[in-house]
């Protein structure tokens, strides 16, 4: 799991949740406070060789935290707060020697299967991790693995060993050396660049195995099936390939009886080069390295270090349903309320097609995207939402809804919107949100 | 949308880290830019963007350049290693869907450089056309007097390079590089003319260039003649040439196409034998049609007095059935075979400001007249070039003062063009889809409100014509927006935060008005 820096300290009253508004939590300010407090209260315990820069990187990660807070970019929900707090009270108490107190999970608005430890107690956990796993004992194994980052301090530590790296002898005469350089000294930085990158991104693979290893050994002491750790690193395999391969099937989506649908709609431009990928006689050797080691790799090694059998056996499920359906429903409601509507639509279909949310769920809120969609085309701001759709892009399925979102006209949109909101159950209909968007399109057709 | 750097910065993995090394590192390690533009072709449809930077210095004088290219839709594509002099400038680029080709000058060294690229990023065989200082400070001077094709695609097959050659008299050359394996050739304005002559390729297809050459006794001289040339893009050989001469036929070319059946359709005003036309007022529109051997098909023409004039509609004052003038921009064929003529109104009015500062100079310097541009216009002619219908766009007033107050509109309205006094932008045309876009800016004095700068589309679609409008400035102007040719049906539109310092660009699509458009299938 990614590993970032930040200091916050637990509170239990901190992050009480607001009804009205699950973007923030109820005392901002005095989170804010707090966390700026207990950040200064762990700065003043390091010490040694680079302590000042390691202090201000520290502070600065604080700053952005509580920005990030601010902006929204966490979910604070009080069913998804119960039920994670069953699964870590399962944890920490089958771990009775880990002092637990200063530990707070937030919830991160991000669909990426992804879980985050700060060094300090702070972690979040990615939406996209709980729609992800299928039991409660594969996302108690994957907090297990970032309460061994926690333990192994691997953060402060990481921190450290970079300031070491760029502060190095070797690294200042190398600096001192392409200073002096007439001629060739761009392209001699950026070697120096490369190297720098490729040293600590080596090091942060190491890290994620170490990680694994004490993680198992913590959550093999909870009530939780083993072979769970195996299954959860399985699904977090390729987290490229798990999203954004679900085929839309756009054509059948929208394609109504009296508004057929256009192909015109999926043109896709002439490029100018005939290229696989994009051309960067720039690029650095560092900038394809990984920073997680490769799944299978861990997988093999947990198994062969702990002698976890290859079965996977049959979890729990108590929490996990929960958060999944509540996971699923947020996943689509931020991007729609940030208005990433080519997140939005896709994860709508992709979601309805395999029955995860419900009918009413999906017609009002893709009703909504059309709205959205027709009124930034309106008033010439569907490029800040929506990017283009590009054709070195991986996400072929996300590109294809770009296409589709860029190339509609204005006319057409609305069009749609009444042909769509026609096609919606008689139940859904009675909606008052969905009615008043169906309203909106007749009146504007 | 695209957060726009003046650099390319190529930061170190290294979260939060700003001490001394790293700022070093950073600082080193910024591609300065040197310059940017788009590629962009006849029809004025953008296949790319390109960003021009300065890497790094190297032995005996060398540089290393990276283009950056984006495509249409603002993704990056390739970012290309380049090495030259430390004084090359990239002056164009263009894309004929085979290959990419940038025009390099080097005004030390003395040369222009054509640089292509293949569609797998690959670099070609530099051309390097040697160049005197004089040769190549005229070929500023064209190039800023706009309408100058340096370069010009022609699709599948090669481009040609328009550049100044130093004869007696100034000169042109016409150089076609092939990319399609076929021959490559120059040609040149005749050594020995008295003459002082330019060209202007407007249109190629797979068989002819098609380019415009202006002949005029001397630098100072208004009176200019007109040529078509049509040349073999084979073979390089002139094939034939239609002159417009003052004395016998004056026209004013706007516009050339080939048709599919291989017939060039010119189009433009006509004049009367004997008058100037940089100077004199036109007698009419006309569009001929002339066959690849040179005969003439069709030469159809509109009078001003017969036939316009009658049907000159109001000016959206509401005063005045009158022509005034009309500066035609471009005209237009659509697939069905009708024409559209676009144009703005103006005339010549006096200038309160030139009046005032006249009498404080003692009538020194300074034009008391002015051209004062009104509404936008747009014609529209049969497939047999007869005028259907004259429909008038409402536009504010804009005011450009004369450069002369001596000279007819028509002159000052042709000088002004070049400094960009109209409205008019440019005209996109979507062949695939029959639509055309004619863009303006206008400045709208609201009622009410404060006047704001809006950037106006007229758009062709269906057979009818139907608006739309950006605003150019937003939150007590604290947001500007700059709008820039994009792909096809779409703008470019820059947005600049002055709070946040900030510039970002985004693709905005326009907007045809519904209640003008049938649903197609």
């Amino acid at each position: 799991m990614k590993l970032q820096i930040v200091f916050f300290l637990f509170v239990n009253i901190l992050v009480s949740q607001n009804r009205e508004n699950n973007y923030l939590p109820s005392n901002i300010d005095s989170l804010e406070y707090y966390l700026e407090r207990i950040n200064n209260k762990f700065t003043d315990n390091i010490e040694g060789e680079f302590s000042s820069e390691i202090k201000k990187i520290y502070k600065n990660q604080d700053k952005k935290i509580i920005k990030s807070i601010k902006d929204s970019a966490y979910f604070f929900n009080a069913k998804i707060k119960k039920n994670l707090d069953n699964i870590l009270k399962t944890i920490y108490e089958a771990n009775p020697d880990i002092e637990t107190k200063d530990f707070n999970f937030f919830i991160k608005n991000n669909i990426v299967p992804n879980a985050t430890c700060y060094g300090n107690g702070m972690y979040e956990i990615y939406l996209g991790l709980f729609t992800t796993l299928e039991s409660d004992d594969e996302l108690a194994s994957v907090i297990c693995h970032e309460l061994a980052h926690y333990l192994l301090e691997h953060s402060l530590k990481s921190v450290s060993k970079r300031i070491a790296l760029i502060n190095s002898k070797e690294t200042k005469n190398k600096i001192k050396d392409l200073k002096k350089q007439k001629y060739g000294q761009t392209r001699a930085a950026l070697s120096v660049i490369d190297e720098l990158s490729i040293n600590i991104l080596e090091r942060s693979k190491k890290v994620e195995s170490e990680a694994d290893s004490l993680g198992f050994i913590l959550f093999s002491k909870t009530k939780y099936n083993t072979t769970h750790s195996i299954s959860s690193l399985n699904k977090l395999k390729d987290v490229d390939d798990m999203i954004f391969h679900h085929d839309v099937k756009l054509d059948s989506t929208f394609n109504f009886k009296n508004f057929k649908f256009k192909s015109y709609w999926l043109k896709k431009n002439t490029s100018i080069f005939d290229t696989e990928e994009e051309i960067n006689e720039f690029k650095l050797a560092s900038d394809t390295i990984k920073t997680h080691p490769e799944v299978p790799f861990r997988v093999k090694k947990l198994i062969n270090d702990f002698n976890i059998s290859e079965v996977i056996e049959l979890g729990r499920d108590d929490n996990i349903k929960e958060l999944k359906k509540l996971a699923h429903m947020q996943g689509v409601n931020y991007v729609m309320d940030t208005k990433q509507l080519d997140l939005a639509m896709y994860q709508l279909i992709q979601k309805f097609n395999k029955n995860l949310i419900d009918k009413e769920f999906y017609y009002v809120s893709m009703a909504k995207i059309l709205k959205i969609t027709y009124e930034a085309k309106k008033n010439h701001k569907l490029g800040l939402y929506v990017p283009p759709s590009n054709n070195f892009s991986d996400e072929k399925n996300l590109n294809i809804i770009r296409l589709f979102l860029n190339n509609i006209e204005l006319f057409e949109t609305k069009k749609l919107g009444v042909e769509f909101c026609k096609s919606a159950p008689a139940e859904i209909i009675v909606n008052k949100e969905f009615n008043s968007i169906n309203n909106f399109f007749i009146k504007n057709n | 949308m695209k957060n726009l750097q003046t650099s390319i910065l190529m930061l170190l993995f290294l979260v939060g880290l700003t001490n001394a090394q790293q700022k070093t590192l950073n600082e080193i390690t910024s591609f300065k830019i040197k310059n940017s533009g788009s590629f962009i072709d006849k029809n004025k449809d953008v296949d790319g963007y390109y960003f021009y930077y300065e890497v790094d210095k190297l032995k005996k004088g060398k540089r290393e350049y990276a283009i950056r290219m984006l495509d249409n839709n603002l993704n990056d594509i390739a970012t290309k290693s380049y090495i030259d002099d430390k004084n090359t400038i990239l002056a164009n680029s263009k894309f004929n869907n085979q290959a990419l080709m940038f025009a390099m000058i080097n005004p030390k060294e003395k040369n222009y450089k054509l640089v292509t690229f293949d569609k797998k990023g690959k670099q070609g065989k530099d051309i390097t056309i040697p160049v005197s200082k004089k040769e190549m400070k005229w070929l500023s001077a064209m190039i800023k007097s706009g309408n100058f094709n340096m370069l010009f695609p022609v699709d599948n097959k090669g481009f040609l390079f328009n550049y100044v050659i130093n004869n007696k008299k100034l000169g042109y050359g016409l150089k076609y590089v092939a990319t399609d394996g076929g021959k490559s050739w120059n040609y040149k304005s005749p050594d020995d003319s008295k003459w002082l002559h330019s060209i202007n390729p407007i249109e190629a297809n797979e068989k002819v260039v098609v380019a415009m050459e202006m002949s005029r006794k001397s630098l100072l001289s208004h009176s200019m003649n007109t040529k078509i040339l049509v040349i073999d893009i084979e073979t390089g050989k002139l094939l034939f040439e239609k002159a417009y001469d003052k004395e016998e036929n004056p026209r004013l070319i706007t516009n050339a196409f080939l048709s599919d059946d291989n017939e060039l359709v010119l189009l433009g005003e006509y004049f009367k034998n004997g008058d100037n036309i940089v100077k004199a007022k036109s007698l009419g529109l006309f569009s001929q049609t002339i066959q690849l051997d040179g005969t003439i098909s069709n030469d159809n023409k509109i009078s001003w007095k017969d036939k316009i004039d009658k049907m000159m509609p109001m000016g959206s004052d509401g005063k005045k059935k009158k022509r005034g003038y009309v500066y035609f921009h471009d005209i237009i064929r659509t697939q069905n075979g009708s024409y559209y003529g676009i144009g703005e109104r103006y005339r010549k009015t006096a200038s309160a400001v030139g009046i005032a500062g006249t009498m404080l100079s003692g009538g020194r310097g300074v034009s008391v007249t002015q051209l004062t541009i009104t509404d936008a216009v747009v014609f529209k002619f049969s497939n047999k070039f007869d005028l259907e219908n004259i429909e008038v766009y409402k536009k504010g007033k804009s005011r450009a003062p004369n450069l002369t107050d001596f000279g007819s509109p028509q002159l000052n309205a042709h000088i002004l063009k070049a400094y960009g006094a109209f409205d008019y932008e440019y005209t996109q045309i979507d062949t695939d889809r029959d639509r055309f876009y004619s863009m303006f800016i206008d400045y709208e004095r609201l009622k009410g409100q404060k006047n704001k700068l809006a950037f106006k589309s007229l758009i062709y679609s269906d057979g009818k014509i139907t608006e739309d409008k950006i605003y150019l400035e937003e939150s007590k102007r604290k947001k500007v927006f700059r709008v820039l040719p994009a792909k096809l049906g779409h703008v470019a539109v820059l947005e600049y935060n002055k709070k946040e310092k900030t510039i970002d660009m985004h693709l905005e699509k326009l907007n045809i008005d519904s209640s003008k458009i049938a649903d197609r299938d």
